[in-house]
């Protein structure tokens, strides 16, 4: 009885930590390639034959079906320019500048990584949709509730991220991903 | 004490062994899992144009809304496959992934010789058969099942009707019929 005690427990401790470190090794906050250009971060092995088991499973769990940085880069960001995380209770102004690409999008995600249900079907803002100013940047209102002129809709009491997309980056971005422009997220009110 | 000490080697032991096959294994479940949720409504080696994303999309995590995306179930256990991919502006890729979502290859309409993009894939082992058409790109892939995947941008809503009709003109086929 004692025996079985004994290796029964020594099997379901490691499965338990096994599965923790694991789950632990394989979080979002764990998508994190090395670059990063304020909130916005990106790593340059998705998707490639080049990536490790854990980039291999953090993509699948997180980016199945990527592309690899001469096509697009994925940069994500879960907090606004002051380091707090992103919140549905919020409203952000995103502005900023044309991304150095073919074309390009920014795109909101819920908490289970897929599009926010919203009344106006808007799930992103992009190149070629996005309404600009007089000198060509743009002003996005990204909030649960409608907003005037560029809106991204998120939902109240969820956290959300953002993923900016650039469709065959410039040159200078693919060897410097670090050194990319990109939107800055400032947070205007709560609720 | 020697009690504790195999009690904590062999629970390290385990947890190594299970934290190892836990990464392993997770991208090759999903991708199988993937392959066969979007089978449901796709033969074999044929392409399927998906509608564009909404939030009613949940099949794959994190969807581009502004893409339209074609599909092909790779099988090439009985052959290679050829694909065929009309252009439309401002951005069209073709970029095939193995059963384990390793990306490779990946070419885009910049790439393309011609008005399409034309790739004959090889399984494994198998040398480039002699009817290869002039201008194709010739890949082999590293795993025989695995999937194709066609990205086309859609600047506006407005473009879609147009690009959604030259998409359905892509093929997705097995080289000798």
């Amino acid at each position: 009885m004692k025996k079985i005690a004994y290796w029964g427990g020594m099997i379901v401790l490691g499965i338990a930590l096994g599965l923790g470190s694991a789950r632990m090794m394989l979080g979002l906050g764990q998508l994190d390639g090395g670059y990063s250009v304020g909130p916005w971060k990106t790593g340059t092995d998705f998707g490639s034959a080049s990536a490790g088991m854990y980039t291999r499973a953090r993509v699948a769990l997180y980016g199945l079906l990527a592309l690899d940085k001469k096509e697009t880069l994925y940069y994500t960001a879960q907090t606004d320019d002051s380091g707090a995380p992103l919140s549905g209770n919020c409203t952000y102004v995103v502005e900023g500048k044309d991304l150095a690409a073919r074309w390009w999008s920014v795109t909101a995600y819920g908490p289970d990584s897929f599009l926010i249900p919203n009344e106006a079907n808007i799930y992103s803002f992009a190149k070629t949709t996005v309404k600009r100013e007089a000198d060509g940047h743009y002003i996005v209102r990204v909030s649960a509730e409608r907003q005037q002129g560029n809106w991204l809709p998120v939902k109240a009491g969820e956290s959300f991220d953002m993923t900016a997309r650039f469709y065959n980056p410039d040159q200078s971005v693919q060897a410097a991903p670090g050194s990319a422009k990109l939107p800055h997220i400032v947070k205007e009110s709560c609720k | 004490m020697k009690r504790v000490l195999t009690f904590v080697v062999g629970a390290a032991i385990v947890a190594g062994a299970v934290h190892v096959a836990v990464v392993w294994a997770l991208p090759r479940v999903i991708m199988t899992k993937v392959m066969s949720a979007v089978a449901g409504d796709a033969k074999v080696n044929e392409f399927a144009e998906l509608p564009l994303a909404t939030s009613a999309a949940r099949r794959v995590v994190r969807p581009s809304p502004d893409l339209a995306y074609s599909i092909c179930i790779l099988d090439l256990s009985k052959g290679p496959v050829r694909v065929q991919v009309p252009l439309t502006e401002p951005y069209t890729s073709v970029a095939l992934y193995s059963s384990t979502t390793d990306n490779y290859f990946v070419r885009n309409d910049r790439d393309a010789k011609g008005r399409e993009l034309d790739v004959v894939i090889l399984p494994k082992g198998a040398s480039a058969p002699a009817d290869v058409p002039t201008g194709a790109d010739v890949v082999t892939a590293p795993t025989a099942k695995g999937l194709v995947l066609v990205r086309r941008v859609v600047e506006s809503p407005e473009a879609f009707p147009a690009l959604d009709e030259a998409r359905k003109r892509g093929t997705c086929a097995s080289l000798h019929g």
